[in-house]
């Protein structure tokens, strides 16, 4: 209401902003040009079709239950999404696979990761435990 | 000037009380129901990381002590009243959504205490923005005696509807899918139509006294201060609510400000309809 009294009674103060108006569309405006701008250089730099690299990391290997679980990371080098990102982990002990194990990640995004664990029997510690991702599917 | 309406504080009863915890209670399932039946919101109360679900639940305190302060239904001008409508309003949507979520049989015997109360914690915050809003929209004409508006007013209430609007849609799926689907071009396009968007309901809706400015100085300035500045409100909001549910983990920042945008548009939504809505 005292908005209102001013607006009409003192024209010289409706002319001016009052600062936390400013303010607050300065950092609008910032938020905004830093998100066009963001989006602007993925858009400059996006090299068009190309798929996604998908490689897995092994994060760490702890006690779960009766086994162990693999925590692993899935990490995707190309700027495209991929889903439903399958991901398998052979171990093997001198030369012969001993178990496999697999899980599917959801989504991992371009220049991303994302964590999944893989479940063993076998401690994966010891031995050759080879991770890869075996596919995905486009979003 | 706000009229004698019979709610003032000397004019309560506590049949008058009743009768709004009944109206907060209708609030509190209106808009809980749809998050209530998105499957994402079950699973987000046992998953949700605890330190952010305790500080989301913080943040509703102080969004529901705000929400008291500008609109109290009981023209409570004390902070002991607000405080008190704010505690009841989320105490409403705590029992609303502990109720709903029984019917649904979301919640049995069987569950670990962890995930019932995980599941009551996230829904009780869209009940208790309803519990809140109820109290206003379902009560009888108070909407004309608002307190006096200023500027952070204002932005506190775009940050509410920015907050609810986001929230109702930021646990779904199909918000990371749309933001993977986009190509940056999109995004762009997706932000100035936001922006647009945004400025004609500031315009149309007329926030107070944006219509009385001279000549050409009321277009720019309304944009730049609200509807900019609401962007602004909405796109730090959608963040937070990304972050809130674990949607930015691991995830490279051009990827995060596809989903803020993505989720930009319903914020920016929210914030220029805040004041139909809470």
């Amino acid at each position: 209401m005292a908005d209102v009294a001013a607006d009409h009674g003192a024209e010289g103060e409706s002319e001016r902003t009052p600062l936390l108006e400013w303010v607050a569309g300065a950092i609008g405006a910032i938020l905004t040009l830093t998100l066009i701008g963001v989006l602007g250089w993925q858009a400059w730099t996006n090299p068009g079709d190309v798929p996604p690299e998908v490689t897995v990391r092994l994060e760490e290997v702890l006690p779960a239950g009766a086994g162990f679980v693999a925590r692993i990371a899935g990490v995707n080098a190309s700027p495209e999404t991929a889903a439903a990102v399958e991901v398998e982990g052979v171990l093997s002990r001198d030369g012969e696979v001993v178990e496999t194990a697999r899980a599917t990640l959801d989504y991992v995004p371009g220049h991303s990761e994302k964590r999944g664990g893989l479940f063993f029997a076998e401690d994966p510690r010891e031995g050759d435990l080879r991770l890869r991702a075996l596919g995905y599917q486009e979003p | 000037m706000s009229g004698q309406s019979k709610s003032e504080p000397q004019g309560l009863t506590s049949r008058d009380y009743a009768v709004d915890l009944f109206r907060a209670f209708g609030g509190a399932v209106l808009f809980a129901f749809p998050l209530l039946m998105t499957m994402e919101m079950w699973s987000l109360g046992f998953s949700m990381d605890r330190w952010r679900l305790v500080l989301f639940l913080l943040l509703n305190l102080v969004l529901l002590e705000g929400l008291a302060f500008v609109a109290g239904f009981r023209r409570a001008f004390s902070v002991k009243d607000d405080t008190l409508d704010a505690l009841a309003a989320f105490g409403v949507g705590i029992v609303a959504s502990a109720a709903l979520l029984v019917a649904l049989d979301l919640i049995s015997w069987g569950m670990t205490a962890d995930e019932v109360l995980g599941k009551i914690a996230v829904q009780a915050v869209p009940a208790s923005i309803g519990a809140m809003a109820a109290r206003r929209q379902l009560g009888d004409s108070e909407g004309e005696d608002e307190r006096p508006d200023s500027f952070g007013g204002e932005l506190f209430l775009m940050a509410a509807g920015a907050l609810f609007l986001a929230f109702n849609v930021a646990p779904t799926e199909e918000m990371i899918l749309i933001a993977y689907l986009m190509t940056p071009w999109h995004a762009i396009a997706l932000v100035v139509v936001s922006i647009l968007m945004l400025h004609a309901f500031v315009y149309s809706l007329e926030f107070s006294g944006q219509e009385d400015r001279p000549g050409g100085d009321g277009f720019w300035r309304s944009f730049w201060s609200y509807s900019l500045a609401g962007y602004g409100v909405a796109l730090l909001v959608s963040l937070y609510v990304l972050w809130t549910f674990g949607r930015t983990d691991g995830v490279a920042p051009g990827q995060v400000a596809m989903m803020v945008t993505v989720l930009g548009f319903p914020s920016a939504l929210g914030a220029a309809i805040a004041r139909l809505v809470v």
